[in-house]
């Protein structure tokens, strides 16, 4: 058992093997404000990754209206039940973590779901929190809310799903960090599905054994971001290398936004795995919810957030989300564009912080036609 | 480590009790005992021996409570094959594979080397283990064709499999396996979570679920030939060890019932 430390949760915590963080992460930031559910990201993986048999109700990225969509159904408020008290002194969890809460005889506090749970896997989508009173939608601000969560395997610095495989199938590269199972030693037990508290871990019923989300790790190799980050029409996502803690390089976009800015936070920090898929929380829903959700940094990231515009640098780095395939390792808020290099310094995106504009005469001439939107 | 040596010592300097198994020559020696019958009449005169199984709480994930008790165990060789009989009490029959299901199992551990210096929890570097395991949900793959979707929901609509591809499968995982020609896995091990499937299979089994309980055969021949078999002969004392799977509590890998090593002796008559 090791004691090891949780930047996440200030504090060190005890996990079953010791620290060892990879040679580089890879993690992602995913902006909450800018998703629509429009599930390109999951259809890109499916189609992937997932279109085989035994696969058929699996999806490594699914993309779940909060508060009432889940998949598979309840995952977090099951386990959230099960984690008992989990408050917070200031930026240090006081609570217990799915290691430390672990029952006799476990590697982590969890639990099995039921086959019939992924059947629904868009349950409660564009759900509100509660009922709209009449006429409030002419009335400003709703009296409701609801926000949109894409979820992907978070390849977590202490993955619970690796802690519970008696077998050691599963492992976390040291080139990455990515987290696989090994499909060749995996024997179906099933102990990761339940220990992933994040149930990104499935049983493949067809072939008997586990499987997840491999990052598109031959994407990552020929430095690439992978399909859900390439497809995603709204840009909200960005991958990227992130930095060890103490080894933060503030030209790296993701070592920024999450390590200087901590505009993005970790999903359930308080599970203990170190998760590294950080969002940049929704600003519009109620302050306890995201509390619980992302932790003790909400207020402050949602508060940078609003202010975005006025800080240049953070500016440029959410422009660089989307716009390139590459991976970006470096980037530069230069004067009046947001520049992003790979890892060999050569430039792969360049995103202006103002779109041109551009007006042109109603009528053109040309084509002798009106340019309008209205049949 | 330090609390399993302990119990590694204390278990194998017990004595051996009551409890022994004892492989007699079959009168039926022109029994086929390569495709074993759990239902054949000639167990029915063959001697049991009780087996107590014990929760396995050595190393997580682990069980608190057992799920089976005990267990009955006969053996008889014909100087070719050694075959042992297991029957146990399970009130339900569980065969799935659904993800939330688990399958009944049942298991024979040998010692590869001295048995009274092998663990009995999966054998050590030094002292390996080789292991019989007989699995439900293969006895169906083998009598009623593989369990695919179509067999576990009948309702099921898929456009297309086109671009998909099964990867352990590919990656040759013995768990995958489509056709199965037995429900029974050689395999080896030495110490926890090293359990491998074994080059060659020579083990043969079949079970049967009547009434509220397992009767599972498991035979091999007492000179495989294979080095990673245990090699042996009319005369050969060794240790047997079991391990039991109750599917309906999720019983799985190291959630299982085992038992400590109880003597085998493999006599002429």
């Amino acid at each position: 058992m090791g004691d090891v430390q949780n930047w996440q949760l200030n504090r060190k915590m005890k996990y079953p093997y010791e620290e060892k963080r990879p040679r580089r992460q890879v993690a992602y930031v995913f902006d909450t404000n800018k998703c629509i559910a429009c599930q390109t990201c999951t259809v890109a993986c499916k189609t992937t990754w997932t279109s085989g048999r035994g696969q058929e109700n699996m999806f490594w990225n699914n993309v779940e209206t909060k508060p009432y969509g889940f998949y598979p159904k309840a995952w977090d408020v099951k386990l959230l039940n099960k984690l008992g008290s989990q408050k917070w002194g200031g930026t240090t969890y006081k609570g217990k973590t799915v290691f430390e809460s672990a029952p006799f005889g476990e590697r982590a506090q969890g639990y099995l779901p039921e086959q019939s749970e992924y059947a629904h896997p868009n349950i409660g989508e564009d759900e509100v929190s509660g009922v709209v009173d009449k006429g409030a939608f002419f009335q400003g601000i709703h009296n409701v809310w609801m926000f949109y969560l894409a979820r992907i395997c978070n390849h977590c610095t202490y993955p619970a799903c690796l802690a519970a495989c008696p077998r050691k199938a599963i492992y976390k590269r040291e080139e990455d960090g990515v987290v696989l199972v090994d499909q060749s030693r995996c024997r179906g037990y099933k102990e990761c599905v339940k220990a992933c508290p994040y149930k990104k871990s499935f049983y493949n019923m067809v072939t008997r054994t586990s499987e997840k989300c491999i990052a598109c790790y031959p994407l990552l190799e020929k430095g690439e971001q992978p399909r859900c980050v390439q497809t995603c029409i709204g840009k909200i996502r960005l991958q990227g290398w992130l930095s060890k803690p103490q080894a933060v390089n503030p030209d790296n976009p993701i070592d920024y936004i999450v390590h200087v800015k901590q505009v993005a936070l970790p999903l359930y920090p308080q599970f203990g795995l170190e998760p590294n898929v950080y969002y940049v929380p929704p600003i519009n829903v109620p302050r306890e919810f995201l509390l619980q959700m992302f932790g003790p940094r909400v207020d402050k990231a949602i508060e940078l957030y609003r202010q975005v515009k006025a800080d240049k640098k953070l500016l440029a780095a959410f422009l660089l989300f989307g716009n390139t395939p590459k991976i970006i390792t470096r980037f530069e808020a230069a004067a009046k564009e947001a520049i992003g290099y790979n890892d060999k310094g050569d430039e792969v995106v360049r995103v202006p912080y103002t779109e041109p504009f551009f007006q042109r005469p109603l009528f053109d001439s040309k084509h002798q036609v009106y340019r309008h939107n209205t049949a | 480590m330090k609390k399993i040596l302990i119990l590694i010592s204390l278990f194998c300097c017990l004595p051996a009790g009551a409890q022994e198994i004892v492989a007699h020559y079959s009168a039926l020696s022109n029994q086929d005992l390569s495709a074993p019958d759990p239902q054949a009449n000639l167990w029915d005169d063959v001697a049991k021996t009780t087996v107590i199984l014990l929760p396995q709480v050595v190393t997580p994930p682990s069980r608190v409570q057992t799920t089976v008790q005990k267990l009955n165990v006969q053996a008889i060789h014909n100087n070719v094959w050694l075959a042992l009989r297991l029957t146990w009490d399970d009130p339900t029959q569980d065969f799935q594979m659904q993800s939330h299901h688990a399958s009944d199992a049942c298991a024979i551990q040998f010692p590869v080397r001295e048995f009274d210096k092998t663990s009995p929890f999966m054998g050590t570097k030094d002292y390996g283990v080789a292991i019989y395991y007989w699995k439900a949900a293969w006895q169906k793959d083998v009598e009623a064709g593989f369990q695919g979707i179509k067999e576990l929901y009948p309702h099921t609509w898929v456009d297309s499999y086109e671009f998909g591809e099964e990867i352990a499968l590919n990656a040759h995982n013995p768990v995958s396996l489509q056709k199965r020609r037995r429900p029974v896995e050689d395999l080896i091990a030495a110490g926890f979570g090293t359990l491998t499937t074994q080059q060659q299979q020579n083990a043969e089994g079949s079970g049967v679920w009547q009434e509220g309980s397992w009767s599972v055969v498991i035979a091999r021949q007492l000179a495989t030939g294979d080095e990673q078999d245990p090699q042996l002969s009319v005369g050969t004392k060794t240790g047997l060890s079991f391990a039991i799977w109750e599917g309906s509590q999720g019983d799985v890998g190291g959630r299982k019932n085992y038992s400590m090593w109880v003597p085998l002796t493999v006599k002429a008559n």
